[in-house]
């Protein structure tokens, strides 16, 4: 069975419309990043869930909600709550990982030490094949910015 | 299963290490590993998946469900990459955003994965095997699961239960489970 996890993440081609999943992904990673940074500016600051409650006019149970998770919130909750935790303002940057150089998956050394142990230990085993041999990477190719890699069995 | 991985062999099995049993499904092409779609390389965390989920997370989605599908894997990358977790210990009392949290009983060491944006969002089940590592057995849309939470549950133990003699991984506390996470 061949195993591929081929990823079609791509940057934006001339006027080509970006896909919605594409934008579903990236509103995700800004939205947990800035949730990280709003959560390591409280945990920093020493400032308890009750202050900052008071702080921004809220009760408990709603700050708990806005600390849980990044699911509902704005660019506002983040200034808020970055404010009302130090009297902080968050600063932005810009990354592009799509332009990053493709580097190949590497498993865990422990999944690779245990197979080669494996077969090691039981050389007449010859149906048996060690992960990296099972998966091997059969292709690893960048096309119009498109990073793929395949993973296929030999 | 390999008679030759970690066994002591006396005509029972008496001992197989999580990570020789992982070994030999990833072997046995049963299990996945999955790696970040934007990193690639090495990650912080390991996930190891269930084909059924590795289906799901293959592009291209289905149109209506393109959306979620694509934070459900963006989820799963960020886990990878070591990205900060909100981890609910309680299973009764989870805040509604909470990223991760343990299932009713929570001594049976199984987790929730929860995609709660856009809503109704989606819940994938599983459990460690290891500190920041984990085995994500199965998934579903949280409007299919409905109230059938505990049946979701259920059946994620018995996919484990087909898969591995180990038991989930237990620790004492959150800190033996994973790094960079938030209590909530």
């Amino acid at each position: 069975m061949s195993i591929s996890q081929i990823t079609t993440l791509s940057k934006p081609q001339g006027d080509e419309e970006v896909p919605i999943d594409t934008f579903a992904y990236f509103r995700a990673r800004a939205k947990r990043f800035a949730y990280e940074l709003a959560i390591k500016e409280f945990q920093k600051s020493g400032v308890t869930k009750a202050t900052l409650g008071r702080r921004l006019g809220k009760k408990p149970d709603r700050v708990s909600k806005m600390l849980a998770g990044p699911g509902n919130w704005t660019i506002e909750t983040l200034a808020d709550l970055i404010f009302a935790t130090s009297g902080g303002v968050p600063t932005f940057g810009v990354a592009h990982p799509l332009d990053r150089p493709i580097r190949n998956f590497k498993q865990p050394q422990w999944l690779t030490d245990i197979a080669v142990q494996a077969q090691t230990a039981a050389p007449a085993a010859a149906t048996i094949q060690t992960v990296n041999q099972a998966y091997k990477v059969s292709g690893t190719k960048q096309t119009n910015n498109e990073v793929k890699l395949d993973y296929a069995p030999v | 299963m390999l008679p030759f991985l970690g066994v002591a062999w006396h005509g029972i099995l008496t001992y197989m290490s999580i990570r020789n049993e992982i070994t030999s499904l990833v072997a046995d092409h049963k299990l996945h590993c999955l790696y970040s779609r934007l990193t690639g390389e090495e990650t912080v965390r390991t996930l190891f998946v269930l084909q059924e989920i590795l289906d799901a997370l293959a592009q291209p989605y289905p149109e209506d469900k393109a959306y979620r599908l694509s934070e459900f894997r963006e989820f799963l990358d960020a886990f990878l990459e070591g990205g900060l977790i909100s981890v609910a210990e309680d299973p009764e009392m989870k805040p509604q955003y909470a990223m991760l949290a343990r299932v009713h009983p929570a001594a049976d060491g199984f987790w929730d994965f929860r995609v709660t944006a856009p809503k109704p969002g989606i819940r994938a089940f599983g459990a460690f095997a290891e500190f920041d590592t984990v085995v994500l057995l199965t998934w579903e849309y949280r409007e299919v699961i409905g109230d059938r939470f505990n049946d979701e549950v259920e059946r994620c133990k018995s996919e484990w239960r087909e898969l591995f003699t180990s038991p989930p991984y237990r620790g004492a506390n959150l800190n033996e489970y994973l790094s960079n996470y938030y209590a909530v």
